[in-house]
């Protein structure tokens, strides 16, 4: 009893034993391939929190969709890809790809590597494309295999024996797609390691100039176009920045930066990836003229970016009170602000004088001219933008990515299996001397048709008539209607199932 | 030379459209039933001559347009499904010269026409390339894709076609239902295409202000935005109209649009397919699946999965590998999960799932079938869905 016991006790799998069983079911994988893909539809309802225009997610969902987009935020569905779950799915499929793999490949090499030359006859009679010659010898198996070498077979000889067999790798084209997609994910987690993975955006304007510590190297932007393709400007047509890679105040590189074309630099790549529709001021040329004659004083240079203290405009002098780069102007909360430090909307108070003149305060912003008739004065003077530069922020994206060799390496793997798996196929041929009677059979993963032929057309010289492939068993007996004639022999019904599939690894394809 | 262009894409709508009617006449008419079922009788081979010729023109509508236009014409919606109707039909071509299914013609050509003629509900004047789309890989990535994806509609054609030989229609069984209501949505989407494409011919457009917003109907707004007044927006044969509110919580931005094309899509094809049931009498499927009558369910079956074996690693070359590469070079990133991208890797998995059902689990016949069927829902979504209801960069805007 205690023997039994012990044996009970061996039987026991252990967690391991679980673990691994259940990554090695194909429907497991199925369902977690099935899981995966469900899951994904979720992200896809709403964009992405890498995909919205605004920093503030919290609000955005809110904003822009109202309830559920909120309850799709709260749920965490906006950054679901990053989730602990999803990547515990991505990882649950790398389990099963290993596993799902080692156990196949393994038993599956053996068998093609052990596979016996001298195959039983009654193995052979059973294969789908089977001819035999009656009286026959060793010199009939010598012209098959003149034959088959011509049709780039390998060959295996033994007495009264033949084993001709051609693209074997396709075989193993479905662990090869598994092990290329592994070698993807790999490359995708390769940015886990500290120092290969940098993704950033660059925002600069005219003649700026930006150190990003973590890539080692700085930006300026020494100049950025802007093209479009009609006067309405609606469509862009090209832009570019004139763009230099300091490294301390050396200029390591210089290039004109366009879209789909980046700039390599320390393993880092420097993309023209956007650019700030809103254009901002640069420097105006101003007109000071009488609001009621239209008289001209004369004009003053603004530097929007760095503006002085002081105008001189004809003999008026003009002093800046106030300088608002980006000017919102609101009665209600008290006054006027600025929105940001960038001359988007510049608003400038300046103090016009001269002597023997009280000075006048008067307001100038270009963007909003009808601003002077909203404040409701009547002012003696006008401020008037003859010359304008505007300018727009570029905004260059740094990505270093050390996985990504990884990345296009798994995918030519997973190409290189997918077209081995569906466009190649093994194909094998045994002949076997028996009795004085040449018994020839052959299988193969797929194109039972191709295989015809070329069965076929090797064992013509022998003078064996064409044999057309038997149509495949149905392993479940559902089959409709027609079901396969039968017409095997006596003998093929005391075949055992090994004896019948010895030769036939794994499922065809 | 853009109007050579439309006279060809003309051509190949009109030599679809005959070639469809050739098959459907060559499946269903007299002669046939009177000779063997499912043998390939004068009919179906000029339908075939038809769609070559079809092909052929469409080929050339495609480069006369790419030459006028200077790069590989498929940048917006109307460029993209129509590359895709050709791919549809090029696919359909080369598979039948070597595998000669007679009625394969009758199931394939109106899906291209399908696509062909909703393509022309989207506008078709040439719009230069913005920069991101300046690359040779749009015409690599977006081809490739378009190719795997015709090629995997064969396997829906051929899927449906074994549905109908092996479904015993005349009896009523879930199966059956689900066949009628799959032609039912085939009806659905004509209903659809006729509808934009009457009222785009017609000009329709109506501009609903909201407070905060405008939305513009391009077919009569039986639903309106919320906030609008019932009856306010415009009249319809007499009635005003809206005739009430999208739900509130219908708050994006284009959603009670889509939801007032989609009451349009439903009431339209409830008309179409009521007629043809009127006409017909009996439920559609029973009718269709005569003309698959005596085809060999077997060689459906293996035609169906043969096109998945061939469209599959086309679709992944295409639609994954490509755009993967595609996106590293334009924005430095090989996936950022945007709506397209994220679709297209469901569909890879669906077509997964499908091959090791197929090849792991054995299954085969009416459970794959079924499955092919449904694959071609989650292309049409990849296609049509997500540019349509999900904005994203590959909405086309």
């Amino acid at each position: 009893m205690q023997q039994a016991e012990t044996q009970k006790q061996k039987k026991q799998k252990s967690i391991f034993d679980h673990v691994w069983d259940f990554f090695a079911s194909v429907k497991v994988a199925i369902v977690i391939i099935i899981a995966l893909a469900l899951t994904a539809i979720l992200g896809t309802i709403y964009p992405q929190e890498n995909a919205i225009p605004s920093p503030n997610p919290q609000f955005y969902y809110f904003d822009t969709y109202g309830k559920t987009g909120d309850l799709y935020y709260r749920l965490g569905l906006s950054d679901m890809y990053n989730s602990w779950w999803f990547l515990t799915l991505v990882l649950m499929l790398a389990i099963s790809l290993i596993i799902c793999s080692i156990e196949r490949i393994v038993p599956l090499y053996k068998s093609l590597k052990n596979q016996p030359v001298a195959r039983k006859v009654i193995a052979i009679r059973s294969d789908r494309l089977y001819a035999s010659k009656a009286v026959a010898a060793e010199a009939d198996l010598d012209l098959l295999a003149e034959q088959l070498k011509k049709k780039r077979y390998k060959l295996r000889r033994e007495e009264g024996a033949l084993l001709a067999e051609k693209g074997r790798l396709p075989r193993f084209g479905a662990y090869i797609i598994h092990i290329g997609l592994l070698i993807i994910i790999a490359g995708v987690f390769v940015r886990l390691i500290p120092g290969a993975y940098y993704s950033d955006m660059v925002w600069l304007k005219a003649g700026e100039r930006k150190y990003v510590d973590e890539v080692g190297f700085g930006l300026q932007n020494n100049g950025f176009e802007l093209e479009f393709y009609d006067k309405a400007q609606t469509r862009v047509k090209k832009y570019e920045t004139d763009v230099a890679v300091y490294v301390g105040d050396e200029v390591k590189a210089k290039e004109h930066l366009i879209v789909n074309e980046p700039l390599k630099f320390n393993h880092t790549l420097i993309f023209q990836n956007s650019y700030d529709p809103n254009p901002m001021f640069k420097r105006g040329k101003v007109e000071l003229t009488d609001k009621k004659t239209g008289k001209s004083y004369g004009t003053f240079e603004i530097d929007f970016n760095d503006p002085h203290q002081t105008y001189q405009a004809g003999e008026y002098t003009l002093t800046m009170i106030n300088y608002y780069p980006d000017i919102k102007v609101d009665p209600d909360k008290g006054g006027v602000f600025t929105n940001s430090r960038d001359p988007y909307n510049p608003g400038l108070q300046l103090s016009i004088s001269k002597p023997g003149m009280a000075p006048q305060t008067q307001w100038m912003m270009p963007l909003a001219p009808f601003v002077e008739e909203m404040l409701g004065q009547d002012y003696q003077f006008k401020l008037q933008l003859v010359e304008v530069e505007l300018f727009n922020m570029t905004g260059l994206r740094l990505q270093k990515d050390l996985g990504i060799p990884v990345v296009y390496a798994g995918c030519a793997v997973v190409l290189w299996g997918l077209v081995l798996c569906f466009y190649f196929q093994h194909r094998r041929i045994w002949a076997r001397l028996e009795d004085g009677v040449l018994h020839i059979g052959a299988n193969t993963s797929k194109n039972w048709i191709g295989m015809g032929k070329e069965f076929n057309k090797a064992t013509a010289p022998l003078g064996i008539e064409p044999v057309a492939a038997k149509p495949k068993l149905k392993s479940k007996a559902k089959a409709p209607q027609q079901a396969a004639p039968q017409q095997e022999s006596p003998q093929q019904e005391e075949t055992t199932q090994s004896d019948a599939s010895q030769g036939k690894e794994g499922t065809e394809q | 030379m853009m109007t050579a262009s439309s006279i060809f894409f003309g051509s190949a709508l009109a030599a679809y459209f005959i070639s469809a009617i050739l098959y459907v006449v060559g499946v269903t008419g007299r002669k046939m039933r009177g000779s063997t079922a499912g043998k390939a009788n004068a009919w179906t081979k000029w339908g075939y001559i038809l769609a070559v010729a079809g092909v052929l023109l469409q080929i050339t509508a495609t480069v006369t347009r790419g030459v006028s236009a200077g790069f590989t014409p498929v940048s917006n919606m109307f460029e993209y499904m129509s590359f895709w109707a050709l791919t549809i039909m090029l696919a359909f071509v080369v598979i039948n010269f070597f595998y000669k299914v007679p009625g394969l013609g009758a199931f394939v050509v109106p899906v291209g026409l399908t696509v062909l003629a909703y393509a022309s509900v989207f506008p078709r004047e040439v719009k230069p390339l913005i920069p991101a789309l300046q690359s040779y890989w749009l015409s690599i990535h977006v081809t490739t894709a378009a190719l795997g994806e015709g090629i995997l509609t064969i396997s829906f054609a051929a899927g449906l076609m074994y549905l109908l030989v092996v479904t015993d229609v005349s009896v009523k069984s879930r199966a059956a239902k689900f066949l009628e209501f799959v032609v039912y949505l085939f009806f659905a989407l004509v209903a659809f295409i006729a509808i934009s494409l009457s009222f785009r011919i017609g000009g329709y457009e109506v501009i609903a202000q909201t407070a905060n917003q405008a939305f513009l109907y391009k077919m009569p707004p039986i639903a309106g935005p919320p906030g609008i007044e019932t009856g306010s927006l415009a009249t319809l044969l007499g009635v005003a109209l809206p005739l009430f509110n999208a739900p509130s919580w219908m708050e994006g931005a284009d959603a009670a649009v889509q939801f007032n094309t989609i009451l349009w899509t439903i009431a339209g094809s409830l008309v179409l397919y009521g007629i043809l049931r009127l006409i017909n009498r009996k439920p559609l499927v029973v009718t269709i699946s005569r003309w698959v009558r005596g085809l060999d369910a077997d060689m459906l079956d293996e035609l169906s999965y043969r096109a998945v074996a061939i469209g599959y690693p086309v679709f992944t070359l295409g639609a994954l590998v490509f755009a993967m590469i595609w996106a590293q070079e334009a924005w430095g990133s090989y996936w950022s999960w945007d709506p397209k991208e994220t679709w297209a890797l469901i569909t890879w998995l669906y077509y997964t799932a499908y091959l090791h059902l197929r090849l792991r689990q054995g299954w085969e016949g009416a459970r794959t079938a079924w499955m092919a069927v449904a694959g071609f829902v989650v292309i049409l979504f990849l296609l049509v869905g997500v540019n349509l209801l999900i904005s994203g960069m590959h909405s086309y805007a």
